[in-house]
């Protein structure tokens, strides 16, 4: 078997073993109640979302620096675009069903959730601009830019938000939690965002295999095409 | 320097000569301003508090106009290609209509904030810093902007492609310029001015820095 055979199933196993946990092994938390067991997943969302679009912001720069190679850093930015998107849509829906819970609203215009509203808007944008444009080089070097200019701006939108919330301070929407947190749920939160990250690494991989064989097809098509 | 000069004068002077264009702008921006109005209801006592925002929206959204014209002209007169052609920097490409949008947008806001201040009824403090501080807002707004209108001119679909772009990266100065303005054209009280300024100010540095970096990209080939 080789070992690239292994890692999905790595990833499979792991999040079954996060599930088991986080539904039998975590205790129920005091004050929240289980509508908390939704943080085993909005948790490792967060990190995997921040996790994507450093690769998009990485892999931009060395679209622009290593041009002979563009086709690779262009995949890999694409790919991780579109994981980072998935990601934050379920972070944004499993945080928004949490809060209705918590809160008692969907939606909040607190600093951290408006700066991942515009986060996930910007790379919606990223995504929007490559299915309009026609593939090639062109694409993947103002895909470069976008995402470059992202990765800048995003830390900015960040601290610009945060600053007009201290502007009415008072309206902070509370993180219930107690003082100490239980040994089983550290446990149980540490396994599911392992297992996610393994997933995460799966599905970037794919799917920048999959980008790779329909590059593939496109050079072939190119030198014969396909006749009707 | 020279260069950078003919090139604003190109752009900015083949723009205001056609005052049809700016009072288009204005018309539109006026037709904005009285559209989002109608989101209150009469008599609302809400009505200095959304004005500044009202502003801002009115001016977001003429300013995609003026960003698409920005590139529209130059790829049909073919003077683009002819542009690029030339020893002229990118640089000094970007720089130039970035001056000059910021000149036609600059005159509509200097027009636009005191109609505001008009139909909104607030009680303002400053007309002037008021339009000052829409100057600062249209610039980081602008820089952003050219740089953005290049990525999307190639596009199908680039009028959309452009506000999807741009309306998410331009938050910050959206936020500054926003509180600024509601500070003097509806007294909101800001615990420190001089952070608003320094804050778009600072919005302004790296927004026009990245892009000049980026610009040069943006235009190969």
């Amino acid at each position: 078997m080789k070992r690239s055979d292994s890692l999905p199933w790595l990833a499979v196993g792991g999040v079954m073993a996060a599930t088991l946990l986080a539904f039998l092994y975590a205790p129920t938390e005091q004050v929240q109640g289980n509508i908390q067991r939704i943080l085993y997943v909005h948790v490792p969302a967060a990190w995997l979302a921040y996790l994507a679009f450093i690769i998009v912001a990485v892999a931009s720069i060395l679209v622009l620096a290593r041009r002979h190679d563009w086709q690779r850093f262009d995949r890999i930015a694409s790919a991780s675009a579109e994981l980072g998107v998935v990601f934050t849509t379920i972070l944004l829906a499993l945080g928004s069903i949490w809060g209705r819970r918590v809160w008692g609203a969907w939606w909040v215009w607190d600093a951290r959730l408006t700066s991942t509203l515009v986060l996930w808007l910007i790379y919606i944008g990223y995504l929007v601009f490559r299915a309009m444009s026609p593939p090639g080089e062109r694409r993947a070097r103002l895909s470069a830019v976008i995402g470059i200019v992202g990765a800048v701006d995003i830390p900015v939108i960040h601290f610009a938000v945060t600053w007009w919330r201290t502007l009415h301070p008072g309206a902070i929407a509370p993180m219930p939690g107690g003082s100490t947190i239980p040994a089983a749920m550290t446990i149980t939160l540490l396994v599911s965002l392992v297992a996610f990250t393994v997933l995460f690494a799966v599905l970037l991989t794919t799917r920048i295999r999959l980008a790779e064989a329909a590059d593939r097809v496109e050079s072939l098509e190119a030198l014969e095409p396909a006749r009707v | 320097m020279k260069r950078f000069g003919w090139l604003l004068w190109k752009d900015a002077v083949t723009e205001l000569r056609s005052f049809e264009r700016l009072s288009t702008l204005l018309l539109f921006a006026v037709a904005v301003l009285v559209t989002l109005h109608f989101s209150l209801p009469p008599e609302s006592t809400a009505r200095p508090k959304v004005a500044a925002g009202f502003l801002w929206a009115a001016l977001l959204f003429a300013s995609l106009l003026e960003l698409r014209r920005s590139f529209e002209s130059e790829r049909r007169d073919g003077t683009l290609d002819g542009l690029r052609a030339s020893p002229l920097d990118p640089s000094l490409l970007y720089a130039g209509k970035v001056a000059s949008s910021v000149v036609v947008l600059g005159v509509l806001a200097a027009m636009l904030v005191p109609l505001t201040a008009v139909f909104f009824s607030g009680r303002p403090s400053g007309i002037a810093p008021a339009i000052g501080v829409a100057l600062l807002g249209i610039l980081g707004l602008v820089a952003w902007g050219t740089l953005f209108a290049a990525v999307a001119a190639g596009t199908r679909g680039a009028e959309i492609v452009l506000p999807v772009l741009l309306f998410p990266l331009v938050v910050p100065q959206t936020i500054a310029c926003v509180r600024l303005l509601a500070y003097y054209l509806a007294g909101d009280k800001l615990s420190s001015l001089g952070t608003g300024y320094i804050l778009l100010g600072a919005f302004d540095v790296l927004s026009l820095g990245t892009s000049l970096l980026l610009f040069d990209y943006v235009l190969e080939e």
